[in-house]
């Protein structure tokens, strides 16, 4: 019988480092090993883990960003340089010079 | 020089656009910070190859983030306007280019999320998957989505930790740079975030395998 603080612990680790046991620190490996090599439950957890973690990996896979998005990324951009060239010149009708969010003060601090 | 282009005659359209496609060409096999060393210097042909090169991976990112596509594609176009207008903002011993893009695109998702909830769109329905499903599809099925549906309910540090960590291929290092935060506090996220999930996807586990034992 495997002491349940042992799963406890183990189950600790796996959240901390993650299923890939290449990954671990060397020293935490070698009690882990033992475990894993002794207790079926151990073993459960980790497979448990690895599947969820293969399905984060795969969550929302293969995503497109939509048809026409890049063209309107150059437009704005030919906009904005416009707009540096001749400051003076008209109005910017989409926002494209303070981002199409509002161009928050703080957040163009953190860039 | 004159005859030279007395024999060449006036450039024609065909012959600039020629040039352009070479000048492309050219630049495709540049590393990204060569790119944006041009780009600062105005040259768009290599911006246009940043935008090219990221637009995917960025706006996967922010799709990962955000709930709907109407507000990944206006903050994607938000992050990538930005990398022109503050270009100069950039150093190359400063950060990696995509740490800093990544930050760009992170910190206006967090800026998105923030918004109240009235200037979002409404939660609209999961699109349904109408392909026929065998048992052990179905199974995966719905524990891929017991997990994404525990993943869009994490808190945002920890959703944004978790894209670039499984979904871009970064370390807790790189994770932590594009965050501003120390190795230890990223890592620190990525691992709430695995214990919350791993609560709902052990119990989705246990729930979806009996009703499979059940048919």
């Amino acid at each position: 019988m495997i002491d349940d603080g042992l799963h406890v612990a183990f189950e600790d680790l796996l959240c901390q480092y993650g299923a890939d046991l290449r990954a671990w620190p060397k020293d935490r490996l070698t009690p882990v090993l033992a475990l894993l090599r002794s207790s079926h439950a151990a073993r459960q957890r980790l497979r448990l883990m690895r599947r969820m973690e293969a399905m984060l990996e795969t969550d929302m896979d293969g995503i497109e960003p939509p048809a026409g998005l890049e063209e309107r990324i150059l437009s704005g951009m030919l906009r904005l340089r416009e707009r540096e060239t001749d400051p003076t010149g008209p109005p910017d009708p989409d926002g494209a010079l303070a981002g199409r969010m509002g161009g928050h003060t703080a957040v163009r601090s953190r860039i | 020089m004159a005859e030279l282009s007395a024999l060449c005659g006036p450039p024609s359209s065909s012959r600039i656009a020629g040039l352009r496609v070479h000048e492309e060409t050219m630049l495709e096999a540049e590393s990204d910070e060569a790119l944006m060393l041009a780009v600062q210097d105005g040259n768009v042909q290599a911006y246009r190859l940043i935008v090219r090169r990221y637009l995917k991976r960025i706006y996967a990112v922010a799709r990962r983030i955000l709930p709907h596509d109407a507000d990944a594609e206006d903050v994607v176009q938000d992050t990538f306007l930005r990398v022109w207008s503050h270009r100069h903002n950039w150093s190359p011993g400063a950060a990696r280019f995509t740490t800093w893009l990544h930050r760009i695109a992170i910190n206006r998702c967090i800026d998105y999320r923030r918004r109240p909830l009235e200037d979002r769109l409404d939660d609209a329905a999961e699109p349904v998957d109408e392909r026929p499903q065998t048992d052990q599809s179905i199974h995966d099925r719905q524990l891929h989505a017991a997990l994404a549906k525990a993943r869009r309910r994490l808190p945002t540090s920890q959703q944004i930790a978790l894209a670039l960590y499984y979904n871009e291929g970064m370390t807790g290092v790189e994770v932590a740079a594009v965050m501003g935060l120390s190795q230890s506090a990223a890592e620190a996220l990525l691992k709430r975030a695995r214990q919350q999930l791993r609560v709902v996807f052990a119990r989705s586990a246990i729930r979806a395998q009996d009703a499979f034992d059940d048919r």
